[in-house]
């Protein structure tokens, strides 16, 4: 049994670390369980953008959150260069994003879209524009000559997301924090509900506040805590290529060049259960989009392709929520960590550790997929 | 000048065009091997580093050799053999 | 969407992969040979029709070549040369021959025939062979720093040797004996050695294994002549070596190390190290398959039966990228393979089978005791061996991705337990190469650091492509549905 911390935060992906680097700068004493490289495929295997622009078509709360955060995310990356936590720079650009449209009737769906999204209030902020064939050209000239136009954001931009969990969990570490190696099998509410304990594979820790950010794994830690988590995996299959010559400034949504000059290409959504493989007719598809979008990377080489687990409610949705039974109990989960990183770090840290988290951020209660009787 | 001399006389030759210049070899050399004969010492730049970079291994796993060969990018020169005509070209310094 | 079809598939024809394709097509199943040389032969036979068709000293090493390379003239085999694995895929089947369980996507890379494949099979034989362990101290990545065993390829290859006063080889191993052996039978010269083997380790080594040795005296012999060579060519040997670096610019120009307590420094052209070799383990990562570090060879192999059966069902593997046993032993793992797949394929009864097989068990174990002399008298250096200047900048344990050994360290003190996760938070692994240079010193470092067993430690996972791939050369396959949209 290992001495009591005010706070344990289940998980070291993108979402326990940023959320754990809140807690810690609002000076709360943090153990971080983290179950090591295995379990992290969502943090280590994304696509690393910062991406506004669609979030939240059909749900206002969240396309506001996308844009907080987004907005809050170069703070977020200057503090943690800034405190000499790491040597790499996160690498994140606020590039605005664009999103391809490969010929006219993609571009026709984009643009009804956006006209729907205006229409509802707290989307209307996000500055979105339609680019048509020569204002996409103007922006990204390297495209393809079947790219009709596209979306665009000013808010979008990318980030390295391993220089990103690499510089949190390297924080974390320099200012103290306690990282428990090891699979948290089980977390108990403890004799008269005063507290937690938490149980691993490997030891037992104490704790006034429990916050599960285990991604996939939340489902399974939840029932005695009072929580509910809805979530599948969903893959992801990315390939990435060899270093070359900067060719795109704003970002797209499924082409990123990081700044080190690779490229990024996605992204399939697969509902395959656990399964991370990749699959070679997937990653055709995604070789041959990427090519009709930029033709001159026919001549760029593939280094690798990989397959990652989104973390996905039914809706897409993130799901916060503190247990009403077990108040001490928190669960944070969303598809999009990386977007969300900075709010992550700042205002959700700051609304679990003042009881607010279900009064501020009411959309997200998965009370919403619980079906009236 | 090249520290790697013939020990066995060429047979058949071919020839073939390193950076520009006309250059005589034996198909059962490599690129690779034709590189180090005529005394090459960078076969490109590491993108990484920026340092220049060679061949270590000579049988395909250290990626040290990578040229540009008939206008493909990033080709392991330790596993392609000479073929008449073949186009090479290196993205490094030259040392000789 | 496949190409072809076949019984088997063998990847690797060096002695274990031929050897295996020979027992396969015996039995009159149909295999397809796939290597990314641009002849067969592997490492050990490398460029063996010119060698043989030669003669002189290097064809002394090729005995067995030209027989085990008849296999490619026979009817049920198919070779293709500079073709390289990009990835596999297994599935599972109740019935191989209906539904092949084995789709092997490679690229053929000849002049008039290029383009990605498909290969569907009933079984693979990963015979990938070894690769010369990756050594580490400051300049080690300098143009002008090789293997030993790269110096011997470029001479089997294309008979060239390393001439002037500044080729120095430096290391353990009996690869470094052989070279400098054929080094200098071939003309060429070699100023100094830097042997970092332990001295009184052969004495206390041998007095335990001697008769060992005795059941095998060919290599007793082998091993003799080349010490005698080495004495008299008058190279300048130093023995206890450390502190090794490589200095240059854009290319070695001198080394400095350390010897008797003094700081030696020589000019150099040619810098080749070497310590031993180590099972080539990428496409047996690639598949996932269960892995076991051997300590004494201080590296990783598949787990595997001794007739080659590994964790997945329809794969085997053979020869040295199943542990280090040299390429005699290689090649009898290979028949040995090749009769069990053709047992599991129902072509070979299991009375036939063991007809055949239980002589080639028998060459093997007999080969056994050598192996562990070899293996003892040439135990793996510490990684630390040639440098243990932990700080140096130019101690580089990932090539591709210039990340320092220090930074390594950085990252397994900020909490990377493991080798992927040390690749997560340094790029250490994830340049073309893929880790074949630094995954097994860094298995090895991790475990150092985090005072774990390397089997605990584990091993970087390797995504396909296996090797970097042109994406018009991924297109060019026919397109199938989109199933993005
Ligand atoms: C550099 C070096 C030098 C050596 N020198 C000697 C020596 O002088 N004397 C000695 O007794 N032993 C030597 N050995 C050991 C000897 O080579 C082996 O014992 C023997 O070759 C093992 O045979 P094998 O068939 O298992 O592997 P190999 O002979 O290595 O054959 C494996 C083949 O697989 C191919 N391959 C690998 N990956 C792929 C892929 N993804 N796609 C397609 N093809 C692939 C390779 O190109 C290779 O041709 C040396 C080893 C090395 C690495
Ligand atoms: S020399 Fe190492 S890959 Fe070619």
């Amino acid at each position: 049994m290992i001495g009591p911390s005010d706070i344990t935060v289940i998980g070291g992906g993108l979402v326990g670390a940023s959320l754990a680097l809140g807690f810690l700068r609002a000076g709360a004493s943090v153990t971080l369980v983290d179950a090591g490289e295995d379990r992290f495929h969502a943090s280590a295997g994304n696509f690393g953008l910062v991406w506004v622009q669609g979030k939240g078509a059909t749900c206002p709360d969240y396309a506001d959150l996308s844009l907080r955060s987004a907005k809050a995310w170069r703070r977020f990356a200057e503090a943690l260069e800034d405190d000499g936590s790491t040597d790499a720079p996160l690498g994140y650009r606020n590039c605005g994003g664009v999103k391809i449209a490969l010929g006219e009737a993609e571009l026709n769906t984009m643009a009804a879209n956006l006209e729907r999204m205006h229409n509802q209030s707290g989307s209307a902020g996000n500055g979105m524009l339609l680019l048509d064939r020569d204002a996409l050209r103007d922006r990204i000239p390297a495209v393809g000559p079947e790219a009709a136009g596209g979306t665009f954001c000013p808010h979008d931009g990318h980030a390295d997301p391993l220089a990103t969990l690499y510089a949190l969990h390297r924080a974390l570490r320099r200012a103290g924090v306690r990282v428990l190696r090891g699979k948290a099998l089980r977390a108990s509410v403890d004799e008269g509900a005063r507290g937690f304990t938490i149980h691993t594979d490997t030891d037992s820790i104490a704790c006034g506040r429990v916050v599960l950010a285990a991604g996939l794994g939340n489902p399974e830690l939840c029932e005695p805590l009072g929580l509910r988590a809805h979530l599948r995996p969903q893959r992801g299959q990315i390939v990435v290529t060899e270093r070359t010559a900067r060719f795109m400034d704003p970002v797209c949504h499924t082409v990123r060049q990081t700044e080190d000059g690779t490229v990024m290409l996605g992204d399939s959504k697969e509902e395959v259960g656990f399964d991370t493989s990749t699959t070679p007719d997937v990653r055709r598809a995604i070789l041959n989009r990427a090519v009709r979008c930029f033709p001159h990377l026919a001549k760029v080489r593939v280094m690798r392709s990989w397959g990652a687990l989104r973390v996905m409610s039914p809706d897409g949705l993130p799901i916060y929520q503190t247990s009403d039974r077990h108040p001490g109990a928190s669960l944070v989960t969303c598809h999009s960590g990386v977007t969300l990183a900075a709010a992550h770090a700042g205002e959700v840290a700051s609304a679990i550790l003042g009881d607010r988290l279900n009064d501020s951020y009411p959309a997200f209660s998965p009370a919403r997929f619980e079906v009236a009787p | 000048m090249s520290i790697w001399k013939r020990a066995i006389p060429p047979g058949e030759t071919v020839t073939i065009h390193v950076n520009g210049q006309t250059v005589t070899a034996t198909p059962d050399e490599t690129v690779a091997t034709v590189l180090l004969r005529l005394g090459t010492r960078s076969f490109g730049i590491n993108p990484a580093s920026g340092y220049p970079q060679a061949p270590a291994c000579l049988m395909g796993v250290c990626f040290g050799c990578l040229c540009r060969i008939d206008g493909r990018p990033g080709t392991q020169a330790c596993l392609e053999q000479v073929r008449d005509g073949m186009v090479v070209e290196t993205g490094g310094l030259r040392v000789s | 969407m496949t190409d072809d079809t076949c019984d088997v598939i063998v990847i690797g024809a060096g002695p274990a992969g031929l050897a295996a394709a020979q027992s396969v097509a015996d039995q009159g199943l149909s295999v397809r040979l796939i290597d990314e040389q641009p002849t067969a032969g592997g490492q050990i036979w490398r460029n063996a029709a010119v060698v043989t068709r030669r003669g002189g000293p290097l064809a002394k090493s090729y005995g067995g070549a030209v027989a085990a390379l008849s296999v490619l003239r026979n009817d049920h085999v198919k070779h293709a040369t500079s073709a390289t694995v990009l990835e596999v895929a297994l599935s599972q089947t109740s019935d191989t021959a209906r539904d092949p369980p084995v789709c092997v996507t490679w690229l053929s890379a000849t002049q008039d025939a290029r383009g990605v494949r498909e290969t569907a099979a009933r079984a693979l034989i990963v015979a990938t062979g070894a690769m010369e362990r990756p050594v580490l101290f400051p300049g080690a990545t300098l143009p002008g720093v090789m293997g030993i065993g790269a110096v011997q390829s470029v001479l089997k290859q294309s008979g060239l040797v390393p001439t002037g006063d500044g080729v120095v080889l430096a290391g353990q191993g009996p690869l470094l004996m052989l070279t400098l052996g054929q080094i200098l039978a071939h003309g060429g010269s070699v100023a100094a050695v830097l042997d970092f083997g332990q001295s009184g380790r052969v004495a206390r080594t041998t007095s335990g294994l001697f008769p060992a040795l005795l059941s095998d005296p060919a290599i007793m012999a082998q091993g003799a002549a080349l010490l005698w060579r080495a004495r008299r060519s008058g190279v300048a040997w130093h023995r206890g070596v450390t502190g090794l670096r490589a200095i240059g610019k854009d290319g070695i120009e001198q080394i400095a190390f350390e010897t008797g307590g003094k700081t030696m420094q020589l000019t150099c052209s040619l810098l080749a190290v070497h310590d031993g070799v180590i099972p080539n383990t990428q496409l047996t990562r690639l598949l996932a398959l269960d892995h076991v570090w051997s300590n004494a060879q201080q590296a990783f192999a598949a787990r595997s039966t001794p007739e080659g059966a590994t964790s997945a069902p329809s794969v085997w593997v053979a020869g040295d990228g199943a542990g280090i046993a040299g390429a005699e032993v290689a090649r009898l793992r290979g028949a040995l393979s090749g009769l069990d797949v053709a047992r599991a394929l129902g072509a070979l009864g299991d009375p036939e089978f063991r007809t055949r097989a239980d002589p080639l068990k028998r060459h093997i174990s007999r080969r056994g005791p050598a192996r562990a002399f070899v293996d003892k008298l040439y135990a793996p250096l510490p990684v630390t061996a040639f440098s243990k200047d932990n700080a140096a900048a130019s101690t580089v344990v990932c090539r591709c991705e210039a990340v320092t050994l220090a930074r390594v360290h950085d990252a397994i003190r900020d909490g990377a337990t493991g080798p992927n996760r040390v690749k997560t938070f340094t790029r250490c692994g994830m340049g073309a190469c893929q880790g074949r240079m630094c995954g097994n010193a860094l298995t090895r470092i991790v475990a150092a650091a985090t005072r774990s067993a390397p089997q605990d430690a584990g091993a970087l996972r390797i995504r396909p492509p296996l090797k970097p791939t042109l994406i018009s050369d991924y297109l060019d396959l026919s397109p199938t549905h989109d199933p993005l949209s």
